[in-house]
């Protein structure tokens, strides 16, 4: 087990020191993406790369390496938003079904075991169909579907943290329930949440990219990688470079956040 | 274990009766009203007679409840009414398409059962061995890449350069091998990640330990006494997998026109085919539902703690 | 012990499963062994053939390419001039009123039984019954009585002179005749038909929903036999697959048309430069970007022609198309019947358009992007469907150029059906259309046209100056009788069209077909012709 730690680390540094660039692309998109992503010159169709694009040009003569820098800005800061709301909310109410009891954990019970009953891709295509696609809807529909992940883990921590001795001494002392949850169980839970949460940033951006090849994901022309995968896909055999470098920084942003999901939840199973 | 089995088929009826109200509910209410697809998708004037005959013809004149009773009615008979942009019975075309689904979602089973266990036993074998990298990067790789570029990919390398195998179905079972693996890759993946972390948990565990004290081969431990405990979480993951599977078939028979449910249920979304969709959910809850059953007696038969309702299990 | 009942448990897992995949698909496998030394002829195709081939319902779903090769109509339209069909001669009276049809003597449905004039009225019946739902064609609307003259002598009058009504006929909807053995017992089709028996080259033989649909030669096809003894419609909805399995071998022949779109121009580009047989068809039908003036600031003619000028149309269509589709200069291409008037076109003149947009008080301030008036942005919202590459770019072009000379332009890509039901519905600024095609350009068109909320045409064309006497004198045409009146008539509503900068053509679409090298004689027909009657493959 020892051993096995210490061939992580290599990749887990590697890991780090990737999401780090990107997130510094993602910080200083506008400085190092010179060409606006969305603006189209016919007449620069399919050009190979050079100094000026150098990931070339895609059907509509927009630099593809520009695209790519807003893109990754837009996936992550997209799935950020999704997971950040989901685990806000799934927490909130995970919590107060496994805190107050009774009813309120039984109403949660059949809303989540009913909403379990259908696969997730499902149910996210059908409430985007419903509202229509849009990019809003589909980061809607998404939320509207991961919190009960994190729902259903935070409901079962509590359950365990609230028969902790500090938190029934807290309530001894006649602490009002909103400030036992904040204090004594939500810091119990959020680590727990962390490894969850990093595996889903990318299984999230992975979606993104189903839902686009689908028809009903972000939007055009808004840059997302996702998207940008799926429309290069038409363009596999006559220009792969278009499909090619979105396609390999996905790869490698959710390869990464598997890495670290990975590490994250390791570290905790150690912990616990 | 009869008392155990009752409990659980008895379970199943609210969450069912639960998943037909939503579905219900869901096409009620949407935005987009089924009597104006209807005209549009009949070109047919927006008048008073028009919406009128739609109404009547959907049995929405009727209060809510009343239309609620009669669609379950019709449900329980497996009538799931004719779709609004063709005109077809709805419930011999889901049949049709459940099985096409099953069969693709059945050869992935057969890749993942197949599978796991060599690359998950190879791996917990030798910790750190060549095997247990490779099958790390797999796994690690396994679930980074959208399933559609994956398809597409493995169509151009089997299909069009080497000529192995075909790329759309053509009625035999070797058109099932491409998509069938496509499904499982990352199915597969977590399993393998799965198998081998709790083997590698467990030998610290204390029956290794025992039986380790008890002189037996090290051989013999691994293969009866390791590799059967860590295989009992498996058997319960599968059953929520094949929900998993069936909602990754959406995808994958877009990409190989398999003529499934995954392929139906995107062109209903997109049209707005109520009928369908409301089929559709049905039948993958249902089998949902179903499946996790399965999983959860399998467990109770592999485990008799949990049909007692005795001891923590997890 | 154990282990081994481990291993049993998990080897009969795998069984059963193996047998559960297998057990529908080792019937099928025979077949394929069976076939495979005689491949048949395929065709990929994105949309399915329906359910039912009911010639003459509207909403039954069926394929408008299906319905073409297993129907014939009275006559057939063909590069602007009307063919024989069923019948070999017709005879219009000069009063316009009287149409009578002499069916030929060979004249054969593909179960044996002969088409005759009975044969033809009972089909005449059947599709009257569903009159209100062919209200907008003038043969229904003015059908006065038809009958039998005599076994194979047909005729029809109608209460008023209609000079499309030839070129109706020809339409794949709904003027085709069933065999008398396909109607229900009480003659109608209303509610189905009980096999679809036809009078054309190809007889449906096989077919399974959303997977393929297999098509044999009509042994008591009238015409010319084809050389194609069966072929098969594979349904594969994504282009990519389509044309991997295209140059896998499994697919021999990728068709484009409206009704199926599977390769991109650059696919088709590059599998033509790899020497595999191609053939793209004369113009069909007219792509356009309507420009609804209902909506503001659209009501304002100056900003529609600046929205038109500063648009450049050459460098967009060059550049979709690659020189695969001409630029279009009028609604209708000058070869379509009645429609070579000498329409001037629209120019590409950016300077102008900021000029006329200034005038229209669009002014466009110092550091802004965009226009403003009364410190309202000048913007436009453009939807279309997002399934469709084609109206994926022109919207993509469209919002570009109009940035260029300050008009914002938001594009929303909605699913298909979402899109029809807005544009039908008239709720767009600006939106993308086609014209109908053969045979029913521009006759069909101009009266959808003139009629109310059918098109977004008529939603772009309704609010402008003088559209009472647009659609006044389509509706007058119809029951003109001479030719030179027609055309006249032509002249001002063609005019008329490209004086009020509603409708912006943009290129006449071809029709294309890529198929495997050895495949000869790929010829096109109507726009929604699959064109494989004169197909033969060379071995």
């Amino acid at each position: 087990m020892i051993r096995e730690k210490k061939a992580m680390r290599p990749a887990v540094i590697a890991a780090l020191v990737f999401l780090g660039v990107i997130l510094i692309v993602m910080v200083f998109a506008d400085k190092i993406g010179i060409h606006d992503p969305t603006s189209i010159d016919l007449t620069m169709k399919f050009h190979g790369s050079s100094r000026e694009y150098p990931f070339g040009t895609d059907d509509y003569g927009r630099c593809v390496f520009c695209r790519c820098i807003y893109a990754v800005h837009n996936s992550v800061e997209i799935a950020f938003t999704i997971e950040i709301v989901s685990v806000f909310i799934g927490m909130m109410l995970g919590m107060c079904a496994a805190y107050f009891g009774g009813i309120a954990d039984q109403l949660f019970g059949a809303v989540s075991n009913a909403l379990m009953a259908f696969p997730k891709v499902i149910l996210i295509m059908l409430i985007a169909a419903f509202l229509g696609a849009s990019t809003r809807n589909i980061i809607l529909a998404m939320l509207l579907v991961d919190w009960i992940w994190y729902a259903r883990i935070s409901r079962s921590l509590t359950l365990s943290l609230k028969e902790r001795k500090y938190v029934q001494a807290a309530r001894l002392n006649g602490a009002s329930a909103p400030v036992i949850l904040r204090r004594h169980i939500a810091p119990g839970i959020l680590p727990q949440l962390a490894g969850q949460f990093t595996l889903s940033l990318g299984n999230v951006i992975l979606g993104l990219a189903g839902f686009s090849f689908l028809g009903i994901g972000i939007q055009r022309p808004t840059p997302e990688l996702g998207l940008m995968i799926s429309d290069g896909c038409s363009l596999i055999r006559t220009n792969f470079s278009v499909l090619l470098w979105p396609g390999i920084i996905l790869f490698l942003i959710v390869l990464d956040l598997n890495v670290l999901g990975e590490w994250v939840s390791e570290h905790l199973r150690k912990q616990a | 274990m009869k008392r155990y089995l009752i409990k659980q088929l008895l379970l199943i009826l609210p969450t069912l009766l639960i998943v037909t109200i939503i579905s219900f509910a869901m096409i009620r209410l949407m935005p987009a009203d089924a009597v104006d697809v209807y005209l549009v998708t009949h070109h047919l004037e927006k008048n008073e007679k028009n919406i009128a005959v739609a109404k009547e013809r959907f049995g929405l004149d009727e209060p809510v409840p009343v239309q609620y009773l009669h669609w379950l009615k019709d449900i329980i008979h497996l009538d799931f009414g004719k779709t609004y942009s063709t005109n077809q019975a709805v419930a011999p075309m889901l049949g049709k398409a459940l099985v096409k689904t099953l069969q693709l979602a059945a050869a992935s089973a057969i890749w993942i059962v197949v599978v796991t266990p060599v690359l998950g036993i190879g791996a917990a074998a030798k910790p750190e061995g060549a095997m247990d990298r490779l099958t790390r990067i797999y796994c690690l790789c396994g679930t980074a890449i959208p399933t559609f570029v994956l398809g597409f990919i493995l169509i151009r390398l089997f299909s069009v350069n080497w000529k192995l195998l075909p790329a759309i179905p053509d009625g035999s079972a070797v058109s099932l091998i491409l998509p069938s693996f496509t499904l499982s890759l990352s199915h597969i993946a977590y399993f393998v990640q799965m198998l081998r972390n709790e083997m590698l948990e467990n030998r610290g565990e204390m029956f290794v330990l025992y039986a380790r004290a008890r002189g037996l081969h090290e051989k013999r431990i691994f293969w009866s006494h390791l590799l059967k405990n860590s295989v009992q979480p498996l058997v319960n993951t599968m059953g929520i997998s094949i929900g998993g599977l069936i909602a990754g078939t959406v995808i994958v028979e877009n990409v190989f026109s398999w003529p499934g449910l995954g392929r139906l249920i995107t062109k209903a979304i997109l049209s707005r085919d109520y009928p369908v969709i409301q089929g559709y959910i049905l039948i993958v809850a249902v089998t949902y539902i179903c499946a996790n059953t399965i999983s959860d007696l399998m467990s109770a038969i592999v485990d008799p703690r949990i049909r007692l309702g005795k001891g923590d299990v997890s | 012990m154990k282990r081994r009942t481990f291993f049993c448990a998990l080897h009969t897992l795998a069984l059963t499963l193996a047998l559960l995949a297998g057990c529908s698909s080792s019937q099928a496998a025979q077949n394929s062994d069976g076939s495979a030394s005689d491949h048949v002829f395929t065709v990929a195709c994105s949309s399915d053939i329906g359910e039912e081939l009911n010639p003459h319902l509207y909403h039954s779903g069926a394929a408008l390419y299906a319905l073409n090769y297993v129907y014939d109509p009275l006559v057939m339209y063909s590069k602007g001039e009307i063919q024989p069909a069923l019948a070999d001669e017709w005879h219009v009276s000069d009063d316009g009123l009287t149409y009578t049809f002499h069916i030929r003597d060979n004249a054969k449905f593909s179960d044996g039984s002969v088409c005759d004039a009975a044969n033809v009225v009972k089909n005449f019946d059947a599709i009257l019954q569903d009159r209100d739902a062919y209200a907008w064609m003038g043969v229904c609307a003015n059908m006065d009585k038809y009958y039998a003259v005599d076994e194979q002598t047909f005729e029809f009058k109608l209460t008023q002179p209609y000079y499309p009504a030839l070129q109706e006929l020809a339409s794949v909807r709904p003027w085709r005749m069933l065999g008398d053995a396909g109607f229900q017992d009480d003659g109608s089709t209303l509610g189905g038909i009980k096999a679809p028996i036809g009078t054309g080259p190809f007889v449906l033989s096989e077919y399974k929903a959303n997977e393929y649909a297999e098509f044999v030669r009509n042994d008591y096809y009238w015409g010319e036999a084809p050389k194609l003894d069966k072929f098969r419609v594979q349904i594969i909805e994504d282009g990519q697959t389509a044309v991997s399995a295209f140059e896998s071998g499994q697919v021999d022949m990728l068709y484009d048309n409206y009704e199926s779109s599977l390769m991109g121009i650059d696919t088709f580009k590059s599998l033509q430069d790899e020497g595999y047989t191609s053939a793209i068809s004369d113009p069909v039908l007219t792509r356009v970007i309507t420009l609804n003036s209902s909506k503001k600031p659209l009501d304002d003619f100056n900003v529609r022609k600046a929205i038109i000028l500063g648009l450049d149309r050459a460098t967009m269509v060059d550049s979709i198309f690659g020189g695969l589709e001409e630029l279009a200069q009028s609604y209708y291409w000058p070869g379509v019947m009645y429609c070579d008037v000498g329409l001037k076109g629209y120019e590409y003149n950016p300077d102008e358009a900021a000029k006329l947009l200034d005038e229209a008080g669009w002014k466009l301030n110092d550091g802004d992007e965009y226009r403003t008036k009364d410190g309202e942005v000048l913007s436009l919202e453009y939807y279309y469907d997002a399934a469709h590459a084609v109206q994926t770019s022109f919207a993509q072009v469209f919002q570009a150029d109009m940035k260029k000379i300050g008009i914002k332009v938001d594009i929303f890509g909605e699913e298909s059906s979402a899109n029809s039901n807005r544009i039908y519905g008239g709720d767009f600024q600006v939106g993308y259309s086609v014209s109908w095609g053969d045979p029913q350009d521009p006759y069909s068109t101009l009266n959808a046209m003139s009629l109310d909320g059918y098109t977004d045409e008529q939603f772009a064309l309704a609010p402008c100056e003088g559209y009472d006497e647009f659609a006044a004198t389509v509706q007058r045409t119809f029951s003109e009788t001479d030719p030179t009146v027609i055309q006249e008539n032509h002249d001002f509503l063609l005019h008329y069209i490209e004086d009020q900068y509603c409708i912006i053509p943009i290129s006449y679409q071809t029709n294309r077909a890529i198929a495997q090298k050895g495949v000869t004689g790929i010829e096109f027909g109507y726009s929604n012709v699959m064109p494989l009657n004169t197909v033969a493959v060379d071995r």
